[in-house]
Parts: structure tokens; sequence; C-alpha cells
């Protein structure tokens, strides 16, 4: 499994735009994609649940991936997070 | 008829009213008859439903933009959401029941969901639950979803969905006005994307409009104009053409200090009332705060604010400012503005009788609390202290003892106090024409010109029969604010205008003339004063101010300054 800590850093964290880009970019890989923000765990395939996170600007979330292309999927994440999500 | 509301998208609108009533869907309990056909028929609409968006996201990029069109691939990826589809067809599983029922269900738990969160703005998403569960609603009952109007419409619905406002044809809508939404919702940043006016928060009582009313829509001060008079009409254009203006030209340069083509600057400052809205006040061009108007934290409550209280405003509005000058006025109560727990007697003349500085100094106690908040708060920022009303040096003296005697409790407490100027308003004739000698006392005047004027004149401004008398042209005025620019300069202290007079461009040129130091008005004609200051020359000004005292009218005044304003450009 591969994980990957950051903190967010959008204005309005992961707000309807960036959750959409987040759950489509962990959508196109096989691997199960989990988010943690402290002890609230949510499928980063599912729009709601990444939109339920409330995650702000500043919080720190976890990313876990678990699958056959957990190395590939996690390095598009990471691309998108260091994108600042196309803001 | 007026009606309030909250700007979301700036601008001015004229047009006709339409109230969109939205068909209500049958979302009630039915059983179904074949629960594999139900789930069937949930996935034909869905996939139904994301080819309406997929088209609404490809009209969105090309007419008005590509981040705005990712709003409707988010509510795409809600269909595809594992954990919503899941749940809508449990429900129907379960219960055995048809799919609208189930879809609102599911919808309703995920709003409830998104409302209980405490981010205003994820409170907002639950728009977007709606949005698109409506749109899977109509799909499985196969509604259409266009909104059509006449061209020249201003909308007026209880919430516009996001979907709805792609739907609508931009170039037939003039405005936006709906009961609910807030200006971070969808609609609200789709309508400043293709700056349609709009405003939010207006409350429709039952038939105050109907379909066919003719409407100002003013999304400038969050204002709804039901069936305008002729001359409310006139106004507005005249504020719409002015807004167009200040939208391109004004804004060119407005964010630094200005200075007049030869060189000398003039601080143009903004009006307030509150430690509200400050980032939207500095993106408008506020050289800093000419006049925080503080009595308007005594208003609407039961008992005065606390030092606390106080404290935290003043510390918010210094500290937002930084280093830019912020005058803030002690509390200027009386007269029109009562307060019911103050017990102010009704007297027969307010405007002449115990308001403002005469209630701080009958009235200690209340008094030192504001004096205490503003010394806790003088580290913050560039914090200078204004008395409203002075009348006479004694009162200047008895004010500053009060100063002192809470510096004096402070110090033996061990607050800390930074630096800030003392200075007062210049709004009584005998004041104007003693300015010098009261120039030795305070570190700055501001001249209020809405009291000095009626005042001066002896009208009363509120008085409808005695408009024709009140006029900031009359050159007994003009000579009075000469005397006190004067003044100051020789005392060596720095003289503003804080009256509504300061954002008239007629009087710019006179007001460079005789070397006022700054102008502090509403922070919407900040941009274009700044403009117009650029565009001419101190060192001509002297001629301008010779000529304005040489004439006898105040008609002759404002033909004089107009005609030269209209030259100047």
């Amino acid at each position: 499994m591969e994980r990957y800590e950051f903190v967010l850093e959008n204005e309005h964290g992961l707000h309807a735009r960036p959750a959409g880009l987040m759950v489509e970019t962990c959508s196109g890989y096989n691997s199960e994609v989990n988010i943690n923000k402290g002890a609230v765990k949510v499928n980063g395939k599912s729009m709601l649940g990444v939109l339920m996170l409330a995650a702000s600007k500043g919080d720190t979330l976890l990313i876990e991936v678990e699958g056959e292309d957990e190395t590939d999927a996690l390095a598009a994440i990471k691309r998108l997070i260091d994108s600042q999500f196309d803001e | 008829m007026k009606i309030k509301g909250i700007t979301t998208s700036k601008g001015i609108a004229f047009g006709t009213a339409f109230v969109l009533v939205k068909k209500h869907v049958d979302v009630s309990f039915k059983p179904c008859t074949d629960i594999d056909t139900a789930i069937n028929e949930l996935h034909i609409a869905i996939k139904k439903s994301k080819d309406q968006l997929k088209a609404i996201v490809k009209k969105t990029k090309e007419e008005i933009g590509e981040k705005e069109s990712k709003i409707f691939n988010a509510h795409s990826l809600i269909l595809d959401d594992p954990e919503y589809v899941k749940s809508i067809e449990n429900i129907i599983t379960k219960e055995n029941v048809c799919v609208t029922y189930a879809v609102e269900q599911t919808r309703k738990m995920f709003e409830a969901m998104f409302l209980g969160m405490d981010n205003s703005y994820m409170r907002e998403r639950a728009a977007d639950i709606n949005d698109v569960s409506n749109r899977l609603i109509r799909a499985v009952l196969n509604i259409e979803d266009s909104i059509d109007v006449p061209a020249g419409t201003i909308l007026i619905c209880e919430d516009l969905e996001p979907s709805d406002t792609a739907a609508l044809d931009p170039a037939k809508i003039a405005g936006i006005i709906t009961e609910k939404g807030g200006e971070t919702s969808h609609s609200a940043i789709i309508a400043k994307s293709l700056a349609i006016p709009a405003i939010s928060n207006v409350k429709m009582d039952s038939g105050n409009v109907v379909t066919g009313d003719k409407l100002i829509l003013d999304a400038i001060e969050g204002v709804l104009i039901v069936n305008p008079t002729e001359s409310e009409l006139a106004h507005y254009q005249n504020i719409k053409d002015h807004f167009v203006k200040e939208q391109s030209v004004y804004k060119v340069g407005m964010l630094g200090r200005v200075k007049t083509l030869d060189g000398h600057e003039v601080e143009i400052s903004a009006n307030i009332a509150s430690a509200d809205h400050l980032k939207n006040i500095l993106e408008q061009g506020a050289d800093g705060v000419g006049l925080f108007r503080t009595e308007f934290l005594y208003m609407n409550r039961t008992s005065p604010p606390s030092v606390e209280e106080q404290y935290n405003a003043y510390k918010t509005a210094l500290q937002a400012f930084g280093d830019k000058p912020m005058v803030i006025r002690t509390f200027d109560i009386g007269g029109d503005k009562r307060i019911d727990y103050l017990n102010l007697e009704e007297e027969m003349n307010p405007f002449l009788g115990y308001r403002a500085i005469r209630i701080s100094l009958d009235r200690k106690e209340l008094f030192k609390v504001q004096i205490k908040a503003l010394l806790m708060a003088s580290p913050y920022g560039n914090l200078k202290i204004m008395f409203p009303m002075i009348s006479s040096i004694e009162e200047l003296l008895q004010t500053r003892e009060v100063i002192d005697s809470v510096r004096i409790e402070m110090e033996k407490e061990n607050i800390p106090i930074g630096d800030y100027e003392i200075g007062m308003m210049v709004e009584i004739p005998a004041v104007a024409v003693q300015a010098d000698k009261f120039a030795k006392y305070v570190d700055f005047f501001s001249i209020g010109t809405n009291d000095l004027l009626q005042y001066t004149v002896a009208v009363d401004r509120m008085n409808e029969k005695l408009t024709h008398l009140y006029s900031w042209y009359h050159p007994g005025l003009l000579e009075m604010i000469k005397m006190v620019a004067n003044a100051g300069e020789k005392a060596g202290i720095w003289v503003g205008i804080c009256g509504e007079a300061a954002a008239d461009p007629n009087l710019l040129p006179f007001y460079v003339g005789i070397g006022i130091h700054e102008l502090s008005m509403s922070p919407s004609k900040i941009a274009e004063i700044k403009w117009r200051l650029r565009h001419f020359n101190k060192s001509e000004m002297g001629e301008v101010v010779a000529h304005v005292l040489s004439l006898d009218t105040s008609e002759q005044v404002k033909r004089y300054l107009t005609t030269l304003e209209k030259n100047l450009q």
C-alpha cells in the first residue's frame, strides 16, 4: 500500500471543483483509494464522500492507495495536488 | 416600492419581472411493481442526466468558461458516485418503492449532511445535491428542463440552481433575484462571470412582485425597485452609465496613492461603519479610512458594546489596513440616531441638542469604555481618534482629560498603548471661523460637510421643502472650508473632508486648490475621484479657488465648476 500525507493549500479547501478532479483522478485507476482527515476515512472515488470530508485550507490529509496500479495512481494524485487543483 | 437584498453580482439592470415557478414534481411514496424494472429505470435516467450534463458542460465551457463548466463535471460525478447510487438502489430494494421517491429520500439525507457542516462553503454545496437529484427526478419523469423567457427579463425565483443558470440564455437575462443563495453559490459565481447583475436574500412576500412588473435592479447597493417612477429611471440610468465607465476607465491605477499631474498627493479614503468587508474596501482603492462611524456598534442592541467587543472591532479594522491611516470617530449618538437603552429624552431640536461629544462628556463612564478600547487597539495600526461635534475649546480640553485619565488607569494595569493622533470634526460654523485656535490642540481636522452646511445655512437637510436651499456650492460654505484649510496649513496639521460633498467630482479642483490633504467617501466613489485627480495640475487650481470665491450664488458656483470639470476631462 502507498501512503502520502500533505497539507491542503487551496483557498476554499476540497470544494466541488477540486473534489471532482480528485474523484476523477482516483476513478481512473483500479486501486482502492481512501482519503483520511483525522479519524474520518472516505472513498476517494466517491464525490459525496470527498465533499463530506469538508477538508479546508490548512488541513492535513492522508491518502492511502492499494492495488495493482497503486504507484501510478499515487503519482497522478500527487501531480494533481502539486498543481493546486488547477486553481 | 423598494425591497432590500444582498448583492451577489454587481451592476444595474432595467427590465421586466419574470417570476419563475418551479413545476412541482411528484416524489411521493409509491410502491413499485417490479424492483428490477425500477433499478433499470434508475440507470436509464442516470445515463440521460449524464448526457444532459455533458451538453451543459460543453455549452458552459463555450459561453462562460472552463472553470465554471467544471461545476457540472462535479454534478456528473455525483451521478457516478458509488455511495449515492447505492443509497438509491438500497431504498428501492428495501422499501419496494418507485425511483423518484428513492432519489428524493437520498437527496434529503445528503442535503441534511451538508447543511449540518460548520463551513458555509460546504453548506452551500447542498445546492449541488439538490440540483443533480432534481435533474435525475426530472429525467425519470421525462420532464424537459429549459427556461424560455423574453429578452430583457429580470428573473425572480426562490433559488436558482446552477443548471438553471446554465440553461438560461444570458442574452435575454438582464438580472437575477433570488430569495436564497449566498455570495459563494454557483448561481452567484456564474452570474458574476456573465456580468449579469444579481442580488439574493430578497424577501418576497406573496404578490409584491408579479411577472410583467417593471423593475430596476440596483445590484450595487442591493436594492430592487418595483414599478419605478420616471425620476428613479433617470437616476439609475446615470448610476448605470457611471458604473459601466468605472468598470473600465476608473479601475486603471486605482489601487495606489495618486497625485495630480504636478505631483501633489491627496489621500482618498473610505467611510466605514463596521469592521466588516474591509478586504473589499481595500480592493476598491481606499488609501485608508477617513471616517469609521462607531455609533453603528451601539445600534440595534439592548446594551452598549463592552470594551472587549469594541477593542476587537477596532483591532480587526486597524490590522486589515496595516500602516494605512484609520480615523475612528467616537460615537455620534443623538440627532437622528436614537438608541433606546440610553434613554435619551425627546427633544424639540435634536440636531441642536444632546448628541455626540456632548453625551460623551456628560456620561463619562460610557465614553471611557470606548476610549479604553481605542487605546488598547492603538498598537495594531495607524490609529487616529476623532471627536464629533466639538463646539468649544473647553470641550476639547475635557476630552483630552478623559483620555489622560484612561491612559493612567491603563498604565497602572500595564496594558500596552501604541502611537495615535487626536483630531476633531469641523462641523459647527463657530469652529470653522475659529479654526486657527482649535488647530493648536489637535493633530488634524476633518470637515463634516453635511452638518457644517445645515448649521451654516440653517436648513434641516431632511426637510423636503427646503432642498433648494441645501446646496454645498453655497459660497458661504466654501469660504468656511477654505478658512479651515488655511488654519490647518498655518498650524502644520492635516485637513480632510468626510461629508457627502467630499465625493463630488465638481468640487475636487477646489479642494486641491485650497490644499485639502484627504477626502473620505463611500468606497464605490474612490476609483472615479482618484482617476480625476490624476488629470489636472494643482498649480492651476489657485485661480479656480479665487474665481469660485468671487461668485455670488450657489447656482453660479455650480455652473462654473460643472463646466470646468467637463473641460478638465
